[in-house]
């Protein structure tokens, strides 16, 4: 027997029913606690699973995200649905297959060995035997351990992972019958949220909404529904704008001022005894402001109580953890809510798609039919949770030949993850505003060697001597969460800076540099595959190239990354090319366009991206106070994957944020010949970057 | 006030029954069950809820019912059903991640494909739409494809 990684899901779910069945019409049903979220999910694990089952892509269902029918995998984060999520896939359908050739093998009197799967068909010596999935579906027992079973194809026999694969749901999301935003229950009306201004703010008089809309209120809950969307909108807007608040407090000090305040908890990830090694010291500080999700579609959420039986369908990264926080916020038996993925718009973490599950189920509830609530613009920009502020300190000390030989990293940052966590924290948005309100849980970081504000933080170059804090300020007035590759982006931005100037000092090309202090040979490709694609000339007047490399999280992918950046009155990025290894890719065009997006939004949180605040007040309220990329400032980019098919898959989704950021703002470093130390790169920083 | 409302949508005269000062997007998704068009933002910031009045692409979110009057308005649904090259090439290049934004860029794209804008221009019009996944690159992919074959036939 080979000895196989068991992914966590699988040791959660060992059952090969805990992951599919047969139909008798040969259709599978695949089980999957991963969401798509935009990101492509979907067609990669139909992929794995019509890999090893043999069977065509268009004859398995896929459930995503279904409290009571998925395994209860946890959250669609990390980049870990393919390392986690589709490996388990990959092992439980492999067995499935296993399971079935061995009940025809017995009733063929033969052995597996001399049987193949064509189409769900079970041949023998090529010929069709009778028998297929669909003819066996009722007898063979899938409550068995898939990894007792598990035999999964070699790389080399695969014939659907690993190559180019249209999106199952592209062209479904073109049209107006998929998205949860576009569904329709019967009797549903629809509800807006007239959110407070601030966490301790109270509403003196609510009017009563006209226009056969009604209001309901629990505490300072205040929601409108009505039959039609925009009567619910006109009379929420025009309840916002009548509500006198009284007690509306809001704090003076602004968030990236925090950053430089009272310390609440200070960390020590890792030390050394060897921090004072090297002669020359070399520092490098980045600050990062508040970056908001900005989905285009603002989030949504349709809630059905059938007596005490409640069903949310919401566009959720975990429907499980959202199932729990529910049931504590609403005091009702988990056992009675069911909660359903539904795909929404493009999400990048912990948005509001949890706040709004609870908002329509207090609507639902209120006004005893199905509601489809969903937030406001504004409202995403002022309520949702943020991916916070943060600074980054880091500083190498160098031997006279240049090599560095200690490493300090010095990370301040609110907790990168808020998100409902069920019974004890269940951190919905309107929990605060209840009769009986329940304030907000303060959030955690992932431990390392995931890390949260400090991923990333810990180089992934060879260095003798590392120390690593992460700071959490005492005052965070706003809320903060996961974004995409959390601390990652500040971190590596901040690291390929110190490896620069690093460079600077020793006197050396800073490429050679780099992978001089590179021991793992996959990160030394990477970085020369991309110096190869890069058509690199030295930096002129306002012109310069940049890299920027990481594996993200120290164990996923690996990319690097070279910007060419032309600075005028403002930065624009011309130009990116990308080398990455990810491992095995399953759907290698799927992963180019992850990696490819990714670095989209990289450039457009490095160059315009900052939620502004006056004092602790949020003032970003459209999207004219939040510019983001736009298609003419969008750079020819160039993607090559080099990584072995044969190797495990790595997690891409996330890894591009780091590298791309740190290529750009390297780029400019090197077309302006000074170190940016704070993002955004906008006109007004390059006035006072060069003034 | 309550409004009837007589203009031509997709080709096929219509009439919707709404405030005067209901946008359109609103009547297209709550009342004429053309759920195709996409509610974004609301204020005509995000190109989301794009549409063509008398063949312009325009915002449906922030456009009023008393606007339309007489008119002419095509959504995603005209384009889809009209096959039209773009959305073809869109799959083809598999041009999209959430696709949230997208019924509203096939929108502008096609309709300035079809009045004869160069793949410039057409970058420079999407300004007007928003894309927060990145599928910037590939859409234009897409759109210049259609405009070279069109340049060659």
């Amino acid at each position: 027997m080979i000895n196989l990684f068991i992914p966590p899901p699988l040791q959660a779910f060992p059952m090969v029913s805990d992951w599919l069945s047969f139909k008798p019409d040969g259709g599978v049903l695949l089980l999957s606690g991963r969401v798509e979220l935009g990101q492509g999910i979907a067609t990669a694990l139909i992929q794995i699973a019509a890999d090893e089952l043999d069977v065509g892509m268009d004859t398995i269902k896929l459930i995503q995200g279904h409290s009571e029918i998925s395994p209860a995998e946890g959250p669609t984060v990390g980049s870990l649905s393919i390392t986690f999520g589709g490996q388990s896939i990959r092992l439980a359908t492999s067995a499935a297959r296993s399971l079935m050739l061995e009940t025809a093998a017995g009733l063929l009197q033969t052995t597996s060995n001399a049987l193949t799967v064509q189409a769900g068909n079970i041949l023998k010596d090529g010929l069709e035997t009778g028998l297929s999935y669909g003819s066996l579906s009722q007898s063979v027992d899938l409550v068995v351990s898939a990894m007792d079973h598990a035999r999964p194809k070699a790389a080399a026999d695969r014939r659907m992972t690993g190559i180019a694969v249209p999106r199952v749901d592209l062209a479904a999301r073109l049209r107006a019958d998929y998205l949860l935003h576009d569904m329709v229950l019967e009797g549903m009306f629809h509800g807006r949220v007239v959110q407070p201004p601030s966490l301790t703010s109270i509403a003196d008089e609510v009017p009563e909404p006209k226009n056969g809309a009604t209001l309901v209120r629990d505490g300072q809950f205040i929601s409108v529904v009505a039959k039609d969307e925009y009567t619910a909108l006109c009379e929420a807007n025009r309840l916002a704008a009548e509500i006198k608040w009284l007690n509306v407090k809001v704090g003076e000090s602004h968030p990236i001022d925090c950053l430089d305040g009272t310390i609440a908890e200070s960390e020590t990830l890792y030390d050394s005894d060897e921090l004072n090694a090297g002669i020359t010291e070399v520092s490098v500080t980045l600050t990062k402001p508040i970056i908001s999700h900005a989905s285009i579609g603002p989030s949504c959420a349709i809630a059905q109580w059938e007596g005490d039986d409640l069903t949310v369908w919401a566009h959720s990264q975990n429907v499980f953890a959202l199932k729990t926080s529910l049931a504590r916020v609403l005091k009702h038996p988990a056992a009675k809510i069911t909660v359903i993925f539904a795909p929404g718009a493009g999400c990048y973490g912990h948005n509001s798609s949890d706040d709004v599950a609870l908002d329509a189920a207090l609507m639902a509830r209120g006004a005893g039919r199905p509601v489809r609530a969903l937030w406001q613009r504004q409202d995403e920009f002022l309520h949702a949770p943020l991916s916070p502020a943060m600074k980054t300190r880091m500083t190498a000390r160098l031997n006279s030949e240049g090599r560095i030989l200690s490493f300090d990293a010095h990370v301040i940052s609110p907790p990168h993850s808020t998100r409902p966590a069920g019974l004890q924290e269940p951190n919905l948005r309107a929990q605060q505003f209840l009769s009986l309100p329940m304030p907000m849980g303060p959030g955690n970081d992932a431990p390392q060697p995931q890390g949260g504000a400090d991923r990333n933080a810990v180089p992934g170059y060879a260095i003798p001597a590392v120390r690593i804090v992460r700071d959490r300020p005492a005052v965070v007035p706003y809320r903060s969460s996961a974004m995409r590759g959390l601390g990652a982006f500040t971190n590596v931005i901040a690291l390929e800076s110190l490896i620069e100037s690093c460079a600077e000092v020793a006197g050396r090309d800073a490429i050679s540099y780099r992978l001089e202090h590179l021991d793992d040979p996959r990160a030394v490709a990477v970085i020369e595959t991309v110096r190869d694609m890069a058509r690199l000339q030295p930096a002129t007047d306002g012109i310069g190239f940049g890299l920027g490399y990481a594996r993200y999280k120290n164990s996923a992918g690996y990319l690097a990354c070279i910007a060419r950046v032309v600075v005028e009155d403002e930065v624009r990025v011309t130009d990116v090319w990308s080398a990455g290894d990810v491992g095995e890719a399953i759907n290698p065009d799927g992963t180019i366009n992850q990696i490819e997006g990714g670095i989209v939004q990289a450039i457009s949180w490095a160059l315009k991206e900052e939620v502004h605040f006056s004092g602790g007040q949020n003032l970003t309220q459209s999207w004219a106070d939040y510019p983001i990329l736009k298609f003419s400032e969008v750079p020819r980019m160039v993607t090559k994957l080099i990584g072995p098919q044969d190797a495990g898959p790595l997690g891409a989704g996330e890894i591009s944020s780091g590298p791309a950021g740190a290529a750009v703002v390297n780029a400019v470093r090197n077309a302006l010949g000074v170190v940016p130390h704070r993002l955004p790169l906008s006109r007004h920083a390059l006035v006072a970057m060069m003034s | 006030m309550i409004q009837n409302v007589k203009f031509t949508l997709n080709g096929k005269d219509t009439c919707v029954d709404g405030p005067a000062s209901m946008p359109l997007l609103f009547a297209l998704r709550g009342f004429l069950d053309l759920k195709g068009t996409r509610l974004g933002c609301g204020e005509g910031h995000c190109g989301a809820c794009t549409v063509t009045l008398d063949g312009v692409p325009v915002t449906s979110c922030n456009l009023p019912l008393s606007a339309i009057a007489g008119k002419s308005v095509g959504t995603i649904e005209g384009i889809l059903a009209g096959d039209h090259p773009l959305v073809t090439a869109l799959l083809g290049h598999q041009a999209g991640q959430c696709g949230y934004c997208l019924p509203g860029i096939l929108t502008r794209a096609s309709t300035m494909i079809d009045a004869g804008e160069s793949v410039d221009a057409i970058r420079a019009g999407l300004d007007a739409n928003l894309c927060r996944c990145g599928a910037h690159g590939r859409i234009m992919a897409a759109i210049s494809d259609v405009i070279s074959k069109r340049t060659v036939s």
